[in-house]
């Protein structure tokens, strides 16, 4: 810690994205300077931040926040000041709280609030603090020396936040949250504000939300926002998911769209396969290219099958010394379907020549051989290792391998007379 | 000598020019590799392999209707491979032929034509071949006198069931009858 310097809390700022909210310091002062003066600044708190600097008289709070500003040195309270090393892109926030020469204890108090997607220790203290709070979503909290996590965690899920953006009817941005989001109905009843940045009073429901936006719960807008008369934007989940994975994409990704709007989903099948439908709530559910209407969250799946496909084995090589002989069986997929995680299951060698030895699969263990996905018209191979300690150069023998390929769906075996070591 | 004669067949390789090379060839008995038979009989293609140059030892054959596939199938029949089980070598500049004879198993290989089956199957004999430097037959012959594996030989080939001589005297017999009838019809 830095000679003077009591405090200090950081908030990382390398996304543009944040909860939206307001700070408060001990006088509240509203978040909207904070935007307008450092529009990454990712600490926006829906509830509260207390930052409180005591002086040694318990209780007495002596700072000056209603001149706090971004990037901005408060000469007139000179234990104060914001130091903003970046304003976009990689960079932090930092918070100070200093008084010169003299050292004073200071405390944080940090309510209902998100912090997410600045990555790693994205909320930390340091110095000579007293934590407190309740009700936080903090993705990535504080860790390790010389830093302390904030304080009262109750989730470090997803918030799923919405972009920044003016959410009726609000005048100043914020991120609106699903009603899937961990911060839904999660934070601390007792420190929660009676309105969230928007102005909309809180609770919406039963609970209250953590962060800068309470979630109208209502489909009647009007009972959320009384007196507002355009509605308001409303938002659903969708999930749009591919089945099995591997068959193809699907786009849009996952995510919130305006309650009510079409989305277009469209169903790409990877090399291989080819698209079936889309379940459930679908316009056209046989259309790769369809609409799904947010009027509910909704999880849609388009399903792909492998076509038809077959494969030629053979053997195409044999190196090494006798006692260490490598052969590489090879697996063409001739198509028009893939040939997903191919194998050789077994290996076998019957002699037909030659005084009898007996040849020994050295990488028995291996077994099933794997091959891997071939791609239509695509060849993959895999090696079997023999020892013939013993065999004449002469000796002769039948091999025979097995494949498989796609869960079974494609098998065979292989059979090549007249093989010497 | 061997690796002197080794390394010239490498280095014709690695140019890409041992498969030009060879210029091997695979013709079936009957020519044209069509065959028929009565449903539940077996057929069969006699061949005639000729090498170019190196000792190919044939490995396996079979009959394919469509894409080449391990093994091969069709809706007609089954097919057995006389070829591969015997022990063929064709030295440099010289050929084998074998008739079909399903007791003796030679030939290419034999077809069993399922009992009911009508119409015909059109592919192709598929045969594999391993080329070596040296005879294996020759003493001094090494495993490693490779030249190459696992190469392709294809002969169009096709197999049709034709009615079998019962289903014949019956339909013959229909037709008499027809004949019959119409004469004595008045008019």
């Amino acid at each position: 810690m830095k000679p003077g310097e009591s405090f200090v809390l950081g908030v990382h700022t390398n996304v543009r994205q944040g909860s939206g909210g307001r700070i408060h310091l001990p006088a509240p002062v509203q978040l909207l300077p904070f935007l307008q003066g450092a529009p990454s600044l990712h600490l926006l708190a829906r509830a509260a931040v207390h930052v409180g600097l005591y002086r040694p008289d318990p209780g007495r709070i002596v700072n000056a926040a209603p001149f706090l500003n971004i990037g901005q040195r408060i000469r007139e309270h000179s234990f104060f000041y914001i130091r903003e090393d970046q304003k976009v892109g990689t960079g932090e926030v930092w918070l100070h709280v200093k008084d010169g020469a003299k050292l004073f204890d200071t405390s944080l108090t940090l309510d209902n609030t998100i912090i997410a997607n600045n990555g790693a220790s994205e909320c930390f203290v340091r110095g000579s603090v007293t934590s407190a709070g309740a009700g936080n979503l903090i993705v990535n909290n504080g860790s390790g020396v010389p830093f302390s996590a904030c304080p009262d965690v109750v989730t470090s899920n997803d918030p799923q936040l919405g972009a920044l953006q003016l959410n009726a009817p609000g005048n100043t941005p914020t991120m609106a949250i699903p009603q899937t989001s961990p911060a839904f109905n999660t934070a601390d009843a007792a420190t929660s504000l009676s309105t969230d940045q928007r102005g909309v009073s809180r609770p919406q429901g039963t609970r209250f939300d953590i962060g800068a936006y309470e979630v109208c719960v209502s489909r009647v807008v009007l009972q959320c926002f009384p007196g507002i008369i355009a509605p308001p934007p409303q938002f659903e989940p969708l999930t749009t998911q591919a089945s099995p994975a591997a068959g193809g994409t699907v786009s849009p990704p996952s995510g919130i769209f305006p309650f009510n709007s079409v989305v277009v989903l469209n169903a790409t099948a990877n090399n291989g396969y080819s698209f079936v439908n889309w379940t459930p709530n679908v316009a056209v559910p046989s259309n790769p290219s369809t609409t799904v209407t947010m009027d509910q969250p909704q999880t849609v799946t388009a399903s792909f099958a492998p076509l038809p496909t077959s494969i030629f084995g053979n053997i195409v090589a044999k190196s090494g010394p006798a006692n260490n002989r490598d052969w590489t069986l090879s697996l063409l997929n001739n198509g028009p379907g893939g040939a997903f995680t191919a194998m050789i299951p077994s290996f076998t060698l019957m002699q037909t020549f030659g005084a009898a030895c007996t040849p020994v699969v050295t990488n028995a263990a291996s077994f099933p051989l794997l091959v891997g996905d071939l791609a239509p018209l695509q060849t993959g191979t895999a090696n079997v290792m023999l020892d013939f300690t013993g065999c004449a150069a002469t000796a002769r023998f039948t091999a025979t391998f097995t494949y498989s390929a796609s869960n079974g769906a494609v098998s065979g075996s292989v059979v090549r007379f007249n093989q010497f070591q | 000598m061997k690796t002197v004669r080794g390394m010239a067949v490498a280095i014709l390789c690695m140019f890409g020019l041992c498969g030009l090379a060879q210029a091997d060839t695979l013709t079936l008995n009957p020519p044209g590799g069509a065959i028929s038979g009565a449903a539940g009989t077996t057929v069969g293609w006699g061949f005639t392999l000729t090498n170019v140059t190196n000792f190919a030892v044939v490995t396996s054959s079979d009959f394919c209707v469509g894409v080449i596939t391990s093994p091969c199938s069709n809706s007609l029949g089954t097919y057995k491979d006389f070829a591969g089980p015997q022990f063929i070598v064709v030295g440099p500049s010289s050929s084998v032929t074998q008739a079909f004879n399903n007791s003796l198993l030679t030939g290419m290989g034999s077809f069993l034509i399922n009992p009911g089956a009508t119409g015909s199957v059109l592919g192709d004999v598929v045969l594999t071949y391993d080329l070596y430097s040296v005879s294996p037959n020759d003493p001094s012959f090494l495993p490693t006198d490779i030249v190459s594996l696992g190469n392709l030989l294809t002969a169009p080939a096709s197999v049709t069931a034709v009615p079998e001589p019962g289903s014949l005297l019956l339909l013959a017999s229909g037709l008499a009858g027809c004949l019959l009838a119409k004469k004595r019809l008045p008019g």
